[in-house]
């Protein structure tokens, strides 16, 4: 009944700007506030367009006890539609760097299982910790190899978000897993999953080798302070 | 008539690397050095939120385009020897 709602309030709307959520494009330092698909028509927040001159869905989205977002009629501006995004940015990037060979479903099961092996060993929201883990292990800049004449010159240079994220997933990855070629025994468990549920744990009561890496790569940039202003 | 350069061309400079956020980096990496604080959670955390802000928000620099001057000595050759 509410997918034949939906279609005749669409029907009835005029051509609308979609913006996806009020965050900035795939922001992953910015929680998606839709877990499910199941919420979606019962969250008050998620406000339906209506068309102010023809006012057919008003009497609908009231019934469903929805807000009713009208453009101002002085306008001629489309309105606009705040369409929050279908999971966490951060979950999904994570996913994808565990995926290997398209298997997005295993990834994204192993990411869950994940969050599940945090909580029941914490007993807490397991979301806020694994993004407070992987902020921890993030690197703010990083040591660019440049070569000045015959020197080379260590040249720190800042990381913006994505990248400084994309690097702790990946010394947390190698931590877990090794890097080709390593033969690091496999410590904390035969899954994946609980492996990383480990790690994350350990890097939030600071016990990890990814801290000390990541210690190491600021000290680095720290030491090299003055060849940020060198061409 | 002197030298004749059959292949005339030259390994021109390449541009520096731009650096975002030039002043927030170095501030916040004196913070470093000065307090030793290097996971920006006590006295650097200020500095570091700034450039973490600065990166967030500064449009990205335009790509330069690499030099030309390979292919207008290979253009002028004739001309120049």
């Amino acid at each position: 009944m509410l997918r034949s709602l939906s279609t005749s309030l669409r029907s009835s709307c005029r051509p609308v700007a979609l913006r996806t959520a009020s965050l900035p494009a795939r922001s992953l330092s910015s929680q998606s506030t839709q877990s499910s698909r199941a919420e979606e028509t019962t969250e008050e927040s998620y406000n339906l367009l209506a068309n102010s001159q023809q006012n057919t869905g008003d009497d609908i989205a009231q019934l469903l006890n929805l807000d009713v977002l009208t453009a101002p009629k002085e306008s001629n501006a489309p309105p606009v539609m705040n369409i929050p995004p279908q999971e966490d940015p951060l979950l999904h990037y994570l996913a994808s760097r565990i995926m290997q060979s398209g298997h997005r479903a295993r990834a994204n099961r192993i990411v869950a299982r994940t969050l599940l092996n945090i909580h029941a060993y914490t007993r807490a929201p397991p979301l806020p910790i694994l993004r407070q883990a992987i902020f921890k292990a993030a690197p703010a800049v990083r040591c660019l190899n440049h070569r000045i004449a015959t020197k080379q010159v260590l040249k720190p240079i800042p990381l913006s978000e994505k990248q400084s994220i994309g690097r702790a997933i990946t010394w947390i990855l190698e931590e877990v897993e090794g890097y080709p070629g390593s033969k690091q025994v496999r410590q904390g468990g035969s899954q994946l999953e609980e492996r990383l549920a480990r790690e994350i744990i350990k890097i939030i009561k600071g016990e990890s080798a990814v801290l000390a890496t990541k210690e190491k790569v600021h000290r680095e940039a720290m030491l090299n302070r003055g060849s940020v202003g060198k061409a | 008539m002197g030298i004749h350069i059959k292949n005339l061309k030259v390994r021109p400079k390449k541009a520096g690397v731009t650096v975002m956020c030039a002043p927030q980096l170095t501030t916040m990496l004196g913070c470093w050095a000065a307090s030793g604080d290097l996971h920006s959670v006590g006295a650097c955390q200020e500095a570091a939120q700034d450039l973490f802000r600065c990166m967030r928000t500064t449009p990205l620099p335009k790509k330069v385009h690499a030099p030309t001057i390979n292919y207008h000595l290979a253009r002028l050759r004739k001309r120049v020897q």
